[in-house]
């Protein structure tokens, strides 16, 4: 649970940070360089994504305090899509982790998003949360709040005991895991980089429906394969799962793949596309 | 029918029939009626092939070979010699192995602990 100390700012560190992410919104807002931006505000005792319009709107704007180690994440990557969908003038200015960073670089190569009509304001994940999330880059390019942790160690370590795994010994691993899926379809629906809109795991031609577990292995090899050259790994599936599915090394393993075999590698600003998306 | 249109999503539901084995056949390279479909499916199916045994289905239960329909005793031959392979390797793992009917008290337990030593 979430300490009252945090709800009523006593950490200093957020304080501060939190009046230089407003002072510097502020002045986006002043600059007129966005119509909106999205941040967080605290609903319920809860840190929720938000959309601020005026600058008077900014003094309900709230930081998360990642000491406590209760990050609330959201796929905000997702919420940019959508919203810039909805509203086709001006621009967005968007807070974001290095892992929703990663997750706009990537849906813009897929066009599902124009760069152009955001400017992203990055805060730095804290060493604690660095240590329970375990990405390879907890800290946006575009940084604008917090320090950058860099002296951190990036280890598969389920991914690394499976592969040490004999093949027998891994499929019985994976249908051990794969049983327990109550097919929620939280996976699917938290990502931020997934967005057909006519869904493969929906298809009756390929998992069949009205059945729990999730028909398996194919359902979570169908949404593996779907996610080569997408994911980028944020970890909201498998923080989402109330399965506790181990998703995320099995996505690690098919972007490991993607990036030894045809060169890719996701959430990176470059001018590669996904070579699944070209000749 | 192009190679380039054989989604891995229809391989893995052959496999998850239970077949023990996937040729997938298309024209040599460079050859494509439609210009470029086989140089899709040589990437499509690099990526599954490596991403098989991850699970554990063995990668030599999918091939891919550059012979088209024009090339009859080519054909016949990757053919034959598929079927031999998939004999000595004997039944896929998805028929195989007895499919785990509902989730035990005990195996919850073994999953969790197994699990928690990864910090996942
Ligand atoms: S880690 Fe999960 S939620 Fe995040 S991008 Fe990858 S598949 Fe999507
Ligand atoms: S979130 Fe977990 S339980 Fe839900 S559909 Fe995905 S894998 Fe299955």
């Amino acid at each position: 649970m979430r300490t009252l100390a945090v709800l009523d700012h006593e950490d200093n560190q957020v304080r501060e940070d939190l009046n230089f992410l407003r002072d510097y919104v502020m002045q986006l807002f002043e600059k007129e360089m966005i119509k909106a931006f999205v941040g967080y505000r605290r609903e319920g005792g809860h840190l929720i994504p938000a959309i601020f319009r005026t600058i008077g709107e900014l003094d309900f704007m709230e930081l998360d305090h990642d000491e406590v180690c209760n990050v609330e994440r959201y796929p905000i990557g997702d919420i940019c899509r959508r919203l810039l969908d909805s509203w086709p003038e001006g621009k967005l200015g968007v807070m974001v982790r290095g892992c929703d960073e990663r997750a706009l670089f990537e849906m813009s190569k897929w066009n599902q998003v124009d760069l152009d009509r955001l400017v992203l304001v990055g805060i730095a994940c804290s060493g604690e949360w660095i240590k329970k999330c375990g990405c390879k880059k907890p800290y946006p390019d575009n940084l604008i709040v917090g320090k950058p942790v860099v002296d951190f160690t990036y280890s598969n370590t389920l991914g690394a005991y499976l592969e040490s795994l004999s093949i027998e010994e891994r499929k019985v691993f994976w249908d051990e895991a794969f049983i327990r899926c109550i097919k929620c379809y939280g996976c699917r629906n938290i990502c931020p980089v997934c967005f057909c809109r006519d869904c493969s795991l929906e298809d009756p031609l390929l998992v069949k429906p009205g059945q729990t577990p999730a028909e398996f292995p194919i359902f979570h090899l169908v949404r593996a394969l779907h996610m080569a050259g997408r994911c980028i790994d944020c970890g909201l599936c498998e923080e989402t799962c109330p399965a506790h599915i181990p998703l995320r090394t099995l996505y690690r393993k098919i972007n490991a793949i993607m990036e030894e075999e045809l060169g890719y590698q996701t959430g990176v600003k470059d001018n590669e596309v996904c070579p699944l998306n070209k000749v | 029918m192009c190679s380039g249109s054989v989604s891995p999503h229809h391989i893995l539901r052959a496999f998850q029939e239970g077949v023990d084995g996937v040729l997938v056949g298309g024209c040599r390279l460079g050859d494509c009626h439609y210009q470029t479909g086989n140089y899709m499916t040589d990437k499509r199916m690099r990526l599954l092939k490596g991403f098989l045994p991850f699970y554990g289905i063995e990668p030599e239960r999918l091939r891919v070979r550059w012979v088209s329909s024009a090339e009859a005793s080519e054909l016949v031959e990757t053919i034959s010699d598929f079927t031999k392979e998939l004999i000595e390797l004997g039944p896929s793992p998805l028929r195989r192995s007895p499919v785990l009917q509902r989730v035990s008290k005990d195996s919850m337990n073994r999953y969790h602990e197994n699990l928690s030593g990864f910090g996942s």
